[in-house]
């Protein structure tokens, strides 16, 4: 178990500890619980979760609030907030320089302008869309992964201790106030955090006290933070930047930021990371170890309600599964969600069983699987002699240029699965295929590019214009840009350009650009085999006339 | 029951496109290709190009049954000695026998245009001779 944080293969972070911390700002717990309780009313009621029976017999009235849980459930909620920033990152493109001089009215003279901020902004689309899907903040009640583990409340030394202990009963009883299926009191810590100005020596004595009344009175652990204002004040200092949380989509990008000195931020972080190795994760083993012997059998499932009430082994375990989830020790989070799926399968809790199998998927995939990876397969056949560990964490990654076939052929065939399964709407497939097109567009490229042999001096006198022409062997049959062009069509058609223009129009742009690579041209209309794909009855043409009549 | 068939020169361009419908089965030869498709043909055969090109120097074989496909439509290709590929695209499954025949019989087609002293290679094929011959093979195997 002392192990288990070693684990972590990420880049070191200040003070030598292993793992790399990622800080996110998002909504006290009460507001966030709260926001999906008004968010219930839009009506997603076959999947909610209520906290009393309102369709008993009995009819005692329904005046606790229901929960919906509109981010994980319901799609058009979701398709709404990636049609809204869709439409942002389309009126930013469509303000760039670019966009105006070679898309809308191409001109020859801005031919070979920078396309580096429109490809930005383009890029930050599916990167939404992709953060959207697979993580988000709602906090539910069939998983632990975001729910509160270390309360934290920060206080300066010269605070009065009345108020701090006041403040702290408060907190209490917010807490006390939230769903049923929230024990967070119970199983969080609480933790005082005392900043202290480095400043002043009799600060830290104030500080020092008010650590030891809050663990005298109420019997918990303080930490002093010093942290020195005076120097952080100078204006020459370099600054910081920190964002909210990207993951709801109706914040605007760049929005809501805040500026701090780079020297306060370190002493953050430092602050930060201490409290997680030296008091978190102590105490989540201490935990886990706890309910690892015993669990007590509590209430079982109700199906009216739709969760286990706090007491219930199964939802013990399964924070103990998430705890170690959350510790990186993924062979027994495995084995522990393993537990788990006969109980929740024979209580019908199905929202429960789809999260556990979810993050048993998870686990498999980050740790928990003896198999040896596919991938990693066929990139050790290129690399004899190398461990196979060292060539995939390593070698690859420094080589860009050369990357397996494995990981191109896999990405492809999942996302055409993905889009033929049509789990998500026309917005969401279309960026998907444009996606898709992506790949093939970076397929396998030639590594060498000037390696045809040089051109031996002809021995005729005069060269004949009907020989054909050589292929450029270093390139034959490697690029899969013709593929490319296919699949941004139909993302183009799935996109619809009178819903989607800007979208629409920049990879158009793209299109006509790499068939020009190929020899085809609308231009030569005297060469019947070179106007191939513009022909009329063809989908680019189409395009390209419904892109008119829009514009 | 459909055939997209088109001859692609060795620059890659289109020389020769004929879409027809099945004559066995009672039909007519009248070709049925979705909207859809129809307005895809000629970027999903110029998308299978990649593969042709792809595996062309790994094996030995000049006809390639489903080389390529794309939402139920498979692709066949037949590749020249000079490199020019007759593709097909078709919704008919298991019919890969015929199609072969019928490309080496085109092939033959192929080349006696290309003995025509007035024919310059990787030009479009507009003799209606050559057309009624191919709708004659089409006729006979597809």
């Amino acid at each position: 178990m002392n192990s288990l944080v070693d684990q972590d293969l990420g880049g070191s972070a200040i003070n030598g500890s292993p793992s790399r911390l990622i800080v996110r700002f998002v909504q006290p717990l009460e507001d966030q619980v709260a926001g999906q309780r008004a968010d219930s009313t839009k009506g997603v009621a076959d999947l909610s979760i209520s906290t009393s029976s309102s369709t008993s017999a009995v009819g005692f009235a329904s005046s606790a609030p229901v929960f919906g849980l509109p981010e994980l459930y319901d799609q058009s909620n979701n398709n709404i907030q990636l049609e809204r920033f869709v439409d942002l990152v389309s009126s930013r493109i469509e303000d760039t320089q670019f966009f105006q001089n070679t898309i809308r009215h191409p001109t020859d003279s801005f031919k070979d302008e920078d396309s580096t901020d429109i490809e930005i902004l383009q890029d930050s689309i599916y990167v939404t869309m992709l953060s959207k899907s697979l993580a988000s903040n709602t906090v539910v009640p069939f998983e632990y992964i975001n729910h509160p583990i270390v309360n934290v409340i920060a206080t300066t030394s010269d605070e009065d201790l009345q108020i701090v202990q006041e403040k702290y009963f408060a907190c209490k009883k917010s807490i006390a106030t939230l769903p049923s299926w929230l024990d967070e009191p119970h199983t969080s810590m609480t933790l005082f955090l005392i900043l202290v100005d480095s400043d002043k020596p009799e600060e830290l004595q104030k500080g020092l006290h008010m650590q030891e009344q809050l663990k005298l009175n109420l019997g918990k652990k303080a930490v002093i933070a010093p942290v020195s204002f005076n120097k952080a004040k100078k204006a020459d200092q370099a600054k910081f930047t920190l964002y909210r949380s990207q993951l709801g989509l109706e914040q605007q990008p760049g929005d809501d930021s805040v500026e701090i000195p780079k020297k306060v931020y370190d002493a953050f972080n430092i602050q930060l990371q201490d409290i997680i190795y030296k008091s978190m994760i102590p105490f989540m083993q201490r935990e886990i170890k706890l309910w690892n012997e015993h669990t007590n059998d509590g209430d079982s499932y109700s199906p009216v309600k739709g969760y286990y009430s706090t007491g219930a082994s199964e939802v013990i375990i399964r924070r103990l599964a998430d705890w170690y989830f959350m510790l990186r020790d993924y062979k027994n989070s495995y084995t522990t969600y393993e537990m788990l799926k006969k109980d929740f399968l024979s209580d019908r809790a199905y929202s429960y069983l789809s999260s556990l199998q979810e993050f048993m998927v998870l686990s498999l995939m980050l740790g928990a699987s003896s198999k040896v990876n596919p991938l990693e397969n066929s990139a050790s056949q290129r690399g004899k002699g190398i461990t196979k560990k060292i060539v995939t964490d390593l070698a690859l990654a420094l080589v860009p240029s050369f990357p397996p076939e494995a990981y191109y052929a896999e990405s492809q065939k999942l996302f055409k699965k993905l889009i033929d399964s049509k789990l998500v709407d026309d917005l969401c497939s279309g960026i998907l295929m444009e996606r898709l097109a992506y790949i093939y567009y970076c397929y396998d490229k030639p590594v060498f590019e000037n390696s045809d042999p040089p051109k031996r001096q002809s021995y005729y006198e005069e060269s004949n214009p009907f020989k054909l022409h050589r292929y450029k062997m270093a390139e034959f049959g490697l690029s899969k840009s013709r593929k490319s062009i296919l699949w941004m069509l139909l993302a183009c058609r799935k996109l619809d350009p009178t819903v989607k223009p800007t979208q629409v129009a920049l990879m158009v742009w793209r299109i006509e650009k790499d068939l020009e690579n190929f020899g085809f041209s609308s231009d030569r209309k005297d060469h019947y085999e070179l106007v191939w794909p513009y022909r009329e009855d063809s989908l680019l043409h189409e395009l390209k006339q419904a892109l008119e009549a829009v514009a | 029951m459909s055939y997209y068939f088109s001859i692609i020169g060795n620059n890659d361009a289109p020389l020769y496109e004929l879409e027809i419908g099945t004559y066995h089965q009672s039909g007519d030869g009248t070709p049925h290709l979705p909207k859809e498709i129809h307005q895809l043909e000629q970027f999903i055969v110029n998308s299978s190009l990649d593969i042709l090109q792809d595996i062309q120097f790994k094996n030995n074989a000049i006809f390639t049954k489903n080389l390529d496909n794309f939402y139920g439509y498979q692709i066949f290709s037949y590749l020249t000695q000079g490199n020019a590929k007759f593709i097909i695209l078709t919704d008919l499954k298991s019919h890969d026998e015929s199609l072969r025949q019928f490309l080496i019989e085109i092939n033959e087609l192929y080349v006696k245009t290309l003995l025509n002293p007035f024919y310059t290679v990787n030009n479009p094929i507009t003799s209606s001779g050559f057309d009624t011959r191919v709708r004659l093979l089409a006729r006979k195997y597809l």
